[in-house]
This record gives C-alpha cells, sequence and structure tokens, in this order.
C-alpha cells in the first residue's frame, strides 16, 4: 500500500517527503483553509504553532487547554462514546496510547507521516507510539527516562558515594540514616504505581503483551516484579527510607526541607524540583539510576507524551504533518525545551542540539543535566508495553502492594493479590488474557 | 355561590402552577432525567471488549455482595454515629447559648461559628490537610516544638475522627443557624412565666426550650443523615495524605466515582448509586418516623 504511492521531491513546501500521500494530496490538504483543534496541557505552544502557521498560511492551530491528566481524558472519552465534540489532535501520555487505541479513537497516521519519520526519535520512543502491524498512533513529543537526582551537599556531608548498583543504594541508605535519623536516601511512596512500573520497565519485567485480537498476556507478579518489590521492603523494614505518600504538601515539604536525599524520577524531574524545592537549588545533581548488575546500564521510563491525531478528523494530513512538526521540527522543537514548558524532548535532533545537550543547569550547580539525560535516555529497555486500563492497574498496585510494601506485610502475597484482581478486571472487560 | 368559589380556587390553582413551573423544568431536567438515565444504565454493561449490553438486575446482584461497598456503608454508618451527636449538640448549646441573650456580640459569634460553612468543602480539605500533615504540617510542627509525639491523625483508627473533625466543623454553624432560627420563633410567654416561677436559664432551656427545638433538631438529623451517608469530598481530597487508610472504597460514593473514572465502569458506578440511594432512604424513613412518634408521645404527655 505504502509503497505504491511513494512520492519523492515533488513537494510545494519544503517539507520531508510523506510515505502514502501524493504530492496533489498534501498540496491540496495544506493550501485549503483549515483549523485544527489541539487538545493540550503543555502550555505556551503559541511560538511554535506560530512557525508551523508561517509555513503553511492557510493552516491554523487551536491549541486549548481541557484539563490535565484526567479530565481531558475524560473529556477524550465522552467524546469518544457520543461521536461529538472531538478535536483533531489530542496529547496522549505513553501509558494511556493502547487504551484509546482500544476504543479506536487514534488514527494510524503512518500513511501520512514523511519516510524519514522513524529516524527522528528513539526507537524505544517510536515502539511506545507503534502498533502491532507497523501502525503509528502519534508523535512522541517528551520522555523521562529515569534517572537518580541526589543531594550532593548531603552526599559529601555524610561521606555518601553516588551509588552504582541497587546494593550500593541499600548499603548508602542503611549509612545515611544511620548518621542522620532525620534525612532518608529515598522516599518509597505508597502511591507511585507508576514508579514502581518504571523500575519494572528498567529490572526487565514485561508485565502487558497484546497477542492481537483483544488477547493480553498478563504477568505483573512474575520474578522480578517480586525481586524489585522485595528489594523495598527490605527497605521500607529497615527503615532506611520513608514511606511517605507522594504529591501532597508534606511531600513537597520534604524536598524543600531536605528529608530525602534522593529522587528517582524521570528527566523532567529538575523542572519540578525547581518549581517546589526552590530553597535547595544549586545542590542537586544528576546521574543514571543504579543497577541491578554492576557495569550495566539499562533505564525505564516515567512518563511522556505525544502528539496523537484523533480518527474521524477531517483534515488527517494537516493534523499529521503539524504534529510531526511540532514534535521535530529543527527549529520550532527545542522552543518546547524552553520556559515554559521545559520538556525534555522525545526528537533525537533536539536532544543533540548543542544549545540543549551542552547548556549548564543552574539548579544544578552548573552540572550538564541534559547530558546525562540524554546518555540514559538511549538505555531505555525497547519493548515495554502497557495494557489498555492503566488506571485500574495503579489502583490495583496501589491497593495490594504500595499497602504491603509500606505496612511490611509479604509482598509476595500482595502481588499475587494483584495479579488475580488485573486478570478478573480483564476477563470482565471482554478480553482473552494468559500468563 | 360553590361554583364561584371552586372557579376562584382553579384560577388561584393555575396560577400556582405558573409560579412554580420555573422550578420544575429545571428539578426536571437537572435532578429526574439524570435519577431516571442513571437508574437506565444501571441495566447494562459496557465492557471494553464487546461494547454495550443488557444485564438486567446482575448489577445488583454483584452490589448486593460486593464487600468494598458494604464496608464502605458500615464506615459512613458508624461515621454517623461518631459525628452527628457531637455536631448537634455542639450546635444546640450555640443556639441556646446565644439565644439566652446573655451573651456579649451575639451576632459576631452566630457569624463566625457560621463561617466555616461559607469554605467550600475542598478548600476545607486541602486547609486541614495542611494542618494534618504528619512531617510538615502546623499540628505536627506545634507538637515537635512541645516535645510532644506528633499524631498520625489520618491512619489507622484516628481516621474517621480526624475527618468527623472536619465536618463538624464545617457544618456545625449551618445546624446552629437552624436551631437558632426556630428558637426565635417560639413566643416568649412561657420564659417569663418560667422566670417568675423562679427558673433559671438552664431549666428554661431544658424544660422549655428543648422540648420545643424536636422538630428542628430532627430536621437536622436528617440532613445529617443524608450528608454522612454521602460523604466524599473531604475524604477525597485528603485521599493524596493518606492512600493506604482513605483508600478507593472508603465511602460508597468514593467507590462510586472510582468505578466510573479510574475503572470505566460507569454502569457499575450508576448501580452503587442507587444501592447508596436506597440505604439512604431507608435510615432517612427510619428517622422519620421516630420524629413522628415521639410527636404523637409529647402530644400524649
Amino acid at each position: 500500500m505504502a509503497a505504491s504511492l511513494l512520492c519523492v521531491g515533488i513537494s510545494l513546501q519544503p517539507a520531508s517527503a510523506a510515505s502514502s500521500v501524493t504530492a496533489s494530496d498534501f498540496a491540496k490538504a495544506m493550501n485549503t483553509p483549515t483549523t485544527l483543534t489541539y487538545w493540550t496541557w503543555v502550555p505556551g505552544l503559541n511560538k511554535a504553532i506560530a512557525l508551523f502557521e508561517k509555513r503553511y498560511p492557510k493552516i491554523k492551530v487551536n491549541a486549548i487547554n481541557v484539563g490535565q491528566g484526567g479530565p481531558h481524558y475524560q473529556k477524550l472519552r465522552v467524546g469518544a462514546t457520543s461521536g461529538k465534540g472531538l478535536p483533531d489532535l489530542a496529547q496522549i501520555e505513553f501509558q494511556y496510547v493502547p487504551a484509546f487505541t482500544q476504543i479506536g479513537l487514534l488514527l494510524d497516521i503512518a500513511p501520512y507521516v514523511s519516510k524519514t519519520f522513524k529516524t527522528k526519535f528513539e526507537a524505544w520512543t517510536i515502539s511506545q507510539v507503534s502498533g502491532p502491524k507497523g501502525q503509528i498512533y502519534g508523535v512522541p513529543q517528551d520522555t523521562g527516562p529515569m534517572g537518580m537526582l541526589y543531594r550532593k551537599d548531603i552526599f559529601d556531608k555524610y561521606g555518601i558515594a553516588v551509588p552504582k548498583t541497587w546494593a550500593d543504594f541499600a548499603a548508602a541508605a542503611a549509612k545515611l540514616h544511620a548518621a542522620d535519623p532525620t534525612v532518608y536516601l529515598a522516599n518509597f511512596g505508597p502511591n507511585e504505581a507508576d514508579v514502581a512500573t518504571s523500575f519494572g520497565w528498567q529490572a526487565g519485567a514485561r508485565p502487558f503483551k497484546s497477542l492481537g485480537n483483544n488477547s493480553y498476556k498478563i504477568n505483573v507478579d512474575d520474578p522480578v516484579a517480586q525481586k524489585i518489590a522485595k528489594y523495598w521492603a527490605g527497605l521500607v523494614s529497615a527503615g532506611t527510607v520513608s514511606t511517605d505518600p507522594a504529591w501532597n504538601n508534606d511531600w513537597f515539604a520534604g524536598f524543600d526541607k531536605g528529608k530525602y536525599a534522593t529522587w528517582l524520577t524521570g528527566a523532567w524531574g529538575p523542572l519540578f524540583l525547581a518549581g517546589q524545592a526552590k530553597d535547595t537549588a544549586g545542590l542537586w545533581r544528576a546521574a543514571p539510576l543504579p543497577q541491578w548488575s554492576a557495569g550495566q546500564s539499562v533505564s525505564g521510563n516515567r512518563g511522556g507524551s505525544s502528539t496523537a491525531v484523533i480518527k474521524g478528523t477531517k483534515n488527517p494530513i494537516a493534523a499529521a504533518t503539524f504534529a510531526e512538526f511540532l514534535n521535530s521540527d529543527p527549529i520550532a522543537t527545542p522552543l518546547l525545551s524552553q520556559a515554559p514548558q521545559l520538556l525534555f524532548p522525545a526528537s533525537s535532533a533536539a536532544l543533540h542540539a548543542p544549545a540543549f545537550l551542552n547548556a549548564k543547569v543552574a539548579f544544578f550547580g552548573g552540572q550538564q543535566a541534559n547530558k546525562v539525560f540524554v546518555a540514559i535516555n538511549k538505555t531505555v529497555a525497547k519493548d515495554f508495553a502497557w495494557s489498555p486500563f492503566t488506571d485500574q492497574v495503579y489502583q490495583e498496585w496501589q491497593n495490594d502492594v504500595g499497602v504491603a510494601i509500606t505496612g511490611k506485610t509479604d509482598v509476595v502475597a500482595a502481588l499475587a493479590t494483584e495479579q488475580g484482581n488485573i486478570l478478573k478486571y480483564a476477563l470482565d472487560q471482554g478480553f482473552t488474557v494468559s500468563k | 355561590m360553590e361554583r364561584v368559589i371552586l372557579a376562584k380556587r382553579s384560577r388561584h390553582g393555575k396560577a400556582g402552577l405558573l409560579f412554580v413551573a420555573p422550578f420544575m423544568v429545571v428539578f426536571i431536567l437537572t435532578l429526574v432525567v439524570p435519577l431516571v438515565y442513571s437508574g437506565y444504565l444501571s441495566f447494562f454493561r459496557n465492557r471494553l471488549v464487546g461494547g454495550v449490553s443488557f444485564v438486567g438486575t446482575k448489577n445488583y446482584i454483584q452490589a448486593f455482595h460486593d464487600h468494598a461497598f458494604w464496608s464502605g456503608l458500615e464506615r459512613v454508618v458508624g461515621f454517623f454515629f461518631i459525628q452527628v451527636p457531637f455536631m448537634l449538640a455542639a450546635a444546640l448549646i450555640f443556639a441556646l447559648v446565644i439565644d439566652s441573650g446573655k451573651l456579649r456580640f451575639p451576632k459576631v459569634i452566630r457569624i463566625l461559628i457560621f463561617i466555616p460553612y461559607a469554605v467550600p468543602a475542598v478548600i476545607a480539605a486541602i486547609m486541614w490537610g495542611y494542618l494534618y500533615g504528619p512531617n510538615f504540617g502546623l499540628l505536627s510542627q506545634i507538637s515537635r516544638y512541645l516535645h510532644t509525639p506528633s499524631i498520625h491523625f489520618l491512619n489507622g483508627w484516628m481516621t474517621l475522627p480526624s475527618i468527623a473533625n472536619i465536618v463538624t466543623w464545617e457544618y456545625v454553624g449551618y445546624n446552629m443557624i437552624i436551631m437558632y432560627a426556630a428558637l426565635k420563633s417560639f413566643s416568649t410567654d412561657l420564659y417569663e412565666a418560667a422566670s417568675m416561677d423562679g427558673a433559671n436559664g438552664f431549666q428554661l432551656a431544658w424544660h422549655i426550650k428543648i422540648p420545643q427545638l424536636r422538630p428542628a433538631i430532627f430536621l437536622c438529623l436528617i440532613f445529617s443523615v443524608i450528608g454522612s451517608f454521602q460523604l466524599f469530598t473531604e475524604p477525597y481530597q485528603m485521599t493524596p495524605l493518606s492512600p493506604a487508610a482513605l483508600n478507593n472504597s472508603f465511602t460508597p460514593n468514593i467507590y462510586a466515582y472510582d468505578e466510573a473514572f479510574v475503572s470505566q465502569n460507569i454502569n457499575y458506578a450508576a448501580t452503587i448509586s442507587f444501592m447508596l440511594g436506597f440505604a439512604v432512604l431507608i435510615a432517612a424513613s427510619f428517622v422519620g418516623l421516630v420524629s413522628r412518634q415521639s410527636r404523637k408521645r409529647a402530644i400524649n404527655v
């Protein structure tokens, strides 16, 4: 299908040739007065949009914030049921892409994006938006490769070396807490299901695998998950990590007041700390996540979004072209890494732009923090897949495993309960499941 | 003569209907229609694979055997018993004291007690969430300063009382105003007669004011039954502070909300809402029954 409609070099505008759209179709679409509606909670996109509108004067893009996270997705779901009120484009986080392809809301834009599309992003990012038959359900926008942000001043004060393995990390946690009982090496939040998932991503857990035809292999309590749960349960039992619930005022204050010496989080972490822990500016440094084996270099991802085209849009070509432009144009995309968005871009070109790569970040005492994360980004494992009901999975983890780890009860039994409940939910929803 | 009276009545009837019409339209659109639609939804299922299907009473049977629903219902009933008596007693005492005329600045005190009701529940929960914060919240800072052990407010057995504290703070003023308005409507003849017989303020309150307040107290009781069974905002808003204690089936309304927006089971959420509605109906009817019996007894005395 794609091969027969290849066009090379005949395009009216200096854009990469689209893979399945003829030059005349492309020209027609981009020269028809069109207004695209784009639901996104990324602020300040007007400069990038202005660049797009300059190149294609007949296309106008309206970026609208309809809520962040939950409310945004709820509106998409309502639109999917009623068939009305849907935008042309929407921001969809990687962890929710399968949920929305499940209800058939995302358009396969493989026919509309440029031939060089797959070369523009890291392979693991592409796999997050890909379908089993080569479909592309979104253009990767930003990612959150997991690293370790640590307080250099606290490490220096108590003679803690930057841990390279998880064994080092456990030892450092004990040493630090013994030296100062008011400080913990890290916090394990009982409501941070997404962090636990990222740890699994790093360690090789693959809880969900789609076998096609609404059939899934579900394995949330495999040996890798058990290893990770037992590891953190051990630290909690020893009292060397705190178990404060995350994302509330108390937790924010914990960073500001130096209760937590590290934060294991995605590349967007620095932006958050800069806002919430102003008193600690300049004291943090970035480093890779501890590894399970010495010398390894693997990470997981936490967060990250794509720009998806909604099925049923009257302007698929214009929408897909905008999505690709916004997230891979050499001039527009780097704008997203500046204030106010400060996104960690998915675009390889933007990641390696010298201004971004070599930036000396003041919040990190002048460390080239972006370089650290760009290197980590290359080590994110490729084949991690999400279920079509991520919210339910996170809820189950929190109810069963989060409670067990922080409540110091049997974590293996809790994982088995989680597995049982997720299997039951999947069957109730009509999926075929296997282990 | 009779025909003239009948004609007058039907003209008044028509005018009455016209005045009520705007309210009825809004009432039907915003209350009755969603209620009927919700009831309709509760007889169906919408699965991620397979879409919508009619399941009859299956959802209700599932809800009947659903431990999460019943434990949540048990919890709000317990909440009712630990929160409402304190709140109504406090509201009664405040109303009586302000009505006694022995207070300086009664209007100011009335307003101060009522102000928490004007604070939106979400803001109240956020505020109290800060106060309750186990590490850096105000109360724990104070206890650190005083070298007393800090209390984990939203943990274990303290969870429900801590929430009851917030709800009491919010609604004591509202209930006080209802009772105060009732007190203000009583004739003062009885008070004068009693004072002449040598009754003091406390005896006035106990023997004359409180018995007359029975209807107002029962009204507050019915509101409180409905309110406590529907408990949602305060625990939901504070879930990030203590997700283990304030889990997703802490109260039936939280459970319904979670089913709808996390598990995407809107139909089952509708079912849970109706089950809760039936429970509220039964409880409120029981209170109404007791109120009528006590009134009968009062008349027969």
